[in-house]
């Protein structure tokens, strides 16, 4: 329970960047989202660094991480269709939260090298990780209802297309107000239309051989479940 | 001498200071010296197709962007015409254009950035300080390449006994992802057998060293004091007002001999790439020619 409290901080980022909005709204708040962003991923690695390290549960996450990289390639005959954040959601119930967080962050950086980098990239790694993070935080009743799984996979797309959106409400008009985001947010309503689809067609069909895969391994090689 | 020949650190900070140089300036004419220099790097790193598609592409973005922007925004004073009872403003247009510059130099500087920093040299980059994260992003490098061509040997055998998608699109979804599912599996066992591998090797059980094949040379420092300069010489401008670039509510351009001296440090330091490349490209003629 200690464990999990210490990874609150990180779920309270949203929190901030609002309240930065209200305090900081301006010219200054571009660099704001950026000093958070950052500080975010920059504090959960480093925790991350200093945990007591099991090598089986580094190398699984690490393949977990290759598996949803090659997964955009994988999947590239069904344009928009990725399953990162399936797989992310996944790994998080399965693994916890910490392990959610880091193959999501880790996932986008990865799949940057791949696909191109670009200045979303902080904002696309702390939104993936938060997707992993939570769906470990609420691992519970995720796994013991499919409908909920579903619900939580098409709102972690929005979230993390509307993570996109305020990123791009700040750059260009270097703050934010209701009407931009609207604006933005109407704008890649298709893109966050197929986010949240191919979000819940991917929980649905990998759900259950992938958890068994997950829960397999814990099992059978003995991978710590819980963080 | 390419400039991905440098050492991952001088890179990484040239890539940091220009990205953020260009953002936080919003300078219209760093924005287009940085597209022209970082376009002119990028050519020899493009192939003839992305060629093509970025000159499709970018005019394109531009357009895209300078359009919209004076009809979602219209603060502004100088009024053109009137659409749907709104005011089109010069200086929203200016805006949208100037805006659309830096967009595109972003864009740029991170395509090029894409092309010539490899994972590796990321890796070794984070290698001392985050040594746990490294040794996970690396595994996971040399998981990709291997679990694509297991994918590929798993569709052989889907198809050798003679599962094989239809043509509509949920089929081939549901199939994709069974193979995924795999996959996935498969290499759940693997990693448990990698980890095994390792952990009878003694991971983790002494302090890590990391790999580190690149050396910071002479050439290396000098290039990183040289960015220091551009970026120390630019900043300064910026702090003292001389970079202002003003659209709303009119537009108010700062002119002058400061101004000019932080323009040029900026557009030096977006040029440092290019510069490395015509200096090995010109060597290379003059070597060549005494043959």
């Amino acid at each position: 329970m200690k464990k999990r409290l210490s990874l609150l901080p990180l779920a309270l980022i949203p929190v901030l960047i609002v309240l930065g909005t209200v305090i900081a709204n301006g010219k200054y708040l571009l660099y704001f989202g950026y000093g958070v962003a950052m500080l975010a991923l920059g504090a959960f690695f480093l925790t991350f660094e200093k945990k007591e390290n099991d090598t089986l549960r580094l190398v699984i996450l690490a393949v977990t991480v290759a598996l949803s990289s090659a997964g955009r390639v994988l999947f590239a005959a069904l344009p928009a269709f990725k399953p990162v954040s399936a797989l992310t959601v996944l790994a998080g119930m399965w693994f916890g939260g910490e392990a959610g967080f880091l193959v999501g962050a880790l996932s986008a950086l990865l799949s940057g090298f791949y696909f191109g980098l670009g200045p979303w990239l902080p904002f696309q790694m702390l939104s993936w990780g938060l997707i992993g993070l939570f769906a470990g935080l609420f691992r519970k009743p995720l796994k013991k209802s499919l409908p909920l799984l579903c619900v939580y996979g098409a709102a972690a797309g929005a979230l993390y297309s509307l993570m996109m959106d305020v990123f791009m409400a700040v750059w260009k008009d270097g703050g934010l107000t209701a009407k931009n985001l609207l604006l933005y947010f109407t704008a890649s309503l298709p893109t966050t239309a197929v986010y949240l689809v191919s979000n819940v067609v991917f929980l649905l069909l990998l759900r259950k051989p992938v958890g068994n895969a997950f829960e397999r391994v814990i099992t059978k090689y003995g991978m710590e479940e819980t963080e | 001498m390419t400039f991905s020949d440098f050492h991952p650190l001088v890179t990484a900070a040239w890539y940091l200071s220009v990205l953020i140089l260009t953002t936080a300036a919003g300078h219209p004419v760093l924005s287009a010296g940085a597209i022209l220099f970082t376009g002119l790097y990028s050519l020899p790193l493009t192939g003839a197709k992305e060629k093509k598609d970025d000159l499709f592409f970018y005019p394109l973005l531009f357009l895209l962007v300078a359009v919209t922007n004076p009809l979602f925004s219209h603060k502004g004073r100088t009024p053109l015409f009137f659409l749907n009872d709104n005011p089109v403003t010069l200086e929203a247009i200016l805006y949208g254009a100037s805006f659309a510059l830096t967009l595109i130099a972003v864009l740029l500087i991170c395509k090029c950035m894409t092309k010539d920093s490899s994972a590796e040299r990321f890796t070794a980059l984070i290698g001392r300080f985050l040594p746990k994260t490294a040794t996970v992003l690396s595994v996971a490098l040399r998981y990709v390449p291997l679990l694509k061509r297991r994918a590929g040997e798993i569709r052989e055998a889907q198809r050798g006994i003679g599962l094989v998608s239809g043509e509509s699109l949920t089929d081939r979804v549901v199939l994709t992802a069974k193979n995924y599912s795999s996959l996935i599996g498969w290499s759940m066992v693997s990693a448990a057998e990698s980890a095994r591998s390792m952990r009878a090797r003694n991971y983790g059980v002494t302090k890590r060293t990391s790999l580190d094949p690149f050396r910071f040379t002479a050439r290396d420092a000098g290039m990183l004091i040289l960015i220091a300069l551009c970026l120390a010489v630019t900043v300064t401008g910026g702090i003292t007002g001389a970079l202002r670039f003003d659209f709303y509510p009119a537009l108010a351009v700062k002119t002058g001999a400061i101004t000019a001296v932080s323009l040029a440090g900026g557009l030096l330091l977006a040029a440092l790439p290019m510069l490395t490349e015509g200096w090995g490209w010109m060597k290379w003629r003059i070597l060549r020619s005494k043959i």
